[in-house]
């Protein structure tokens, strides 16, 4: 479904040039969840703008769906793949109420039956209709991650990206939200791909993994390897030992 | 625990933060008493439990509008209860510091770090400018900075996050306070950078009988990081236990909160969602462990 190989992107010019990704290649497969793990500045989230045509300067190939897609994408691209954000509070219009924020994807995209698309999105994230007209500020984090969910859902989307969806949400709230992205996923057959730092999280959603480091491509893993931690690279079994919590015999102090 | 809490650095006694609105108090903190020893004692909670307001209230740095009461709230020997604004300036930073989420927002932009940390040396003791910059460098070696020399010169944009977290922990440190406040200390770090901090702090607050207040929303990393837990719901302490037992908590929040984790080894195993009990609100609350 997703193909990407020898994709490159480096922001700045010359000496001050700094390449985020770096030459990196993987492929998905239809209705499969694609985890990109890695800390900060690892270029995970870059990739996943390169992905859905929000980054537009890179270099290589992506194939979606069977089509080369170039750096800017058309109307249709958008109503085949969708985006989830990480903060619920900023992606959500403050002044619009959630109906409006629902129907306007279809408005964008001239789709009729906006009333009742929007009501059956409603219920498919587990928000009722009472919920319609509310605005974001009267909802609680996980009812508006839900909502940004349901967004993306509305234009009936066969990829959705997602960057960390749940890492400003309370640990109660992520297993709701994180339940219904697997329900949504198995239902519809979705190929997703999720960013996220946080390796439980990735093992909950993930059938396969990637890797990274500094903008390139560490390792690949089934979600089975991430389980039982049976990882190559040095540097994911410290991400795995570290998402284990604290130990003090695992860290060296003399680091800078 | 006993052993730990024989002379307790901080003892607090029916503590209540409130906001007064429209109508009428809006209360984040409801009645809580706990000590700390010196050992490190997690606070843990989910958004809004009042567990920060908590940490906050002890150096009365509420925000605007808030109020707080205690029945008692003692430092060593010291009441910290009614003192007033220029009473606590004595106490903030030379015997209670706090260390924020994130060094980037807590450290000046337009100073120098070395010039940072001996500012805070020389506001608590007698000292020239020269001494306390000795001591500064004293203290980001301490802090396992491996050129004190060359990052006492640096800016805060010019460090890294997990550098800034050590450059905050050594200003917190060198005038040696009894207590630290550390409020989500290591939540803006990455997962092995984290670990290394956390390290360094439990390394010198252990070594220097220091009590350390870990306020922190990951049940994970508070078990196995603090001595002792407790766990706030609602703005009151639902339950507290010794870290190391966290796992086999008895009260039906904690143990929904530790079901509803993902765990790398369940794989797509459905999370269990945590179904709150109103009666949790208002029911007794678990005396002194």
């Amino acid at each position: 479904m997703i193909e990407v190989s020898h994709l490159r992107v480096a922001f700045g010019a010359g000496e001050n040039q700094s390449v985020a990704v770096d030459d990196v290649s993987f492929s998905i497969p239809e209705a499969t969840v694609y985890g990109l793990v890695g800390e900060s500045g690892c270029g995970k989230t870059t990739i996943l703008r390169c992905l859905a045509g929000l980054n537009r300067q890179w270099s290589g190939t992506i194939r979606i769906a069977g089509k080369t897609v170039g750096p800017v994408r058309d109307l249709a691209f958008y109503r085949m793949a969708q985006m989830v954000f990480q903060d619920p509070y900023g992606s959500l219009h403050p002044r619009h109420t959630v109906n409006t924020i629902l129907s306007e994807p279809l408005v964008v995209h001239g789709i009729a039956g906006i009333g009742p698309r929007v009501s059956r999105v409603l219920a498919q994230v587990g928000l009722g209709e009472s919920y319609r007209y509310r605005y974001p500020h009267q909802l609680s984090g996980g009812q508006r991650q839900r909502v940004a969910i349901a967004r993306a859902l509305i234009l009936e989307p066969r990829i959705l990206f997602l960057d960390e969806p749940t890492s400003a949400l309370d640990v109660s709230v992520q297993a709701e939200v994180l339940n219904l992205l697997r329900d949504i996923q198995v239902e519809q057959g979705l190929t997703c791909v999720l960013v996220s730092h946080d390796l439980p999280v990735v093992a909950n959603l993930c059938n396969r993994l990637a890797v990274m480091n500094q903008g390139k491509l560490i390792e690949e893993l089934g979600v089975a390897d991430l389980m039982s931690a049976r990882a190559h690279s040095g540097y994911t079994q410290r991400l795995i030992a570290a998402s284990a919590g604290y130990d003090r015999t695992l860290v060296g102090l003399d680091v800078d | 625990m006993s052993g730990t809490t024989k002379s307790p650095i901080l003892t607090v006694e029916d503590l209540r933060v409130g906001f007064p609105g429209p109508r009428g108090l809006v209360e984040a903190v409801r009645g809580i008493s706990f000590e700390v020893g010196r050992n490190k004692v997690g606070i843990v909670g989910e958004s809004g439990s009042g567990k920060s307001m908590t940490g906050r209230a002890i150096l009365n740095l509420l925000p605007s509008g808030a109020t707080s009461t205690v029945k008692s709230m003692r430092l060593g020997e010291t009441e910290l209860a009614g003192l007033n604004e220029n009473e606590m300036l004595g106490i903030r930073g030379k015997r209670v510091s706090m260390i924020l989420q994130d060094p980037k927002y807590s450290l000046n932009p337009v100073m120098r770090v070395g010039h940072q940390i001996a500012e805070a040396f020389r506001v608590h003791h007698r000292a020239s400018r020269a001494e306390a910059n000795e001591r500064a460098l004293e203290m980001l070696a301490a802090v396992r900075i491996r050129d004190p020399k060359r990052v006492f010169a640096l800016y805060p944009h010019e460090v890294s996050g997990g550098m800034g977290q050590r450059i905050m922990i050594a200003m917190m440190l060198i005038p040696e306070p009894e207590l630290i406040i550390a409020d989500e200390p290591t939540s803006a770090l990455d997962v092995t950078v984290r670990l290394q901090v956390l390290a360094i702090l439990d390394e010198l607050v252990t070594t220097r009988g220091i009590g350390l207040m870990f306020i922190s929303h990951d049940l994970n990393l508070v078990s196995t990081f603090c001595d002792e837990v407790l766990i706030m719901y609602a703005g009151r302490i639902v339950e507290r236990c010794p870290a190391a037992d966290l796992h086999q908590a008895k009260h039906p929040y904690t143990r929904g909160l530790l079901a509803s984790l993902p765990r790398l080894e369940d794989g797509h195993k459905r999370l269990r969602v945590l179904e709150r009990d109103p009666s949790w609100r208002n029911e007794p609350i678990p005396a002194e462990a």
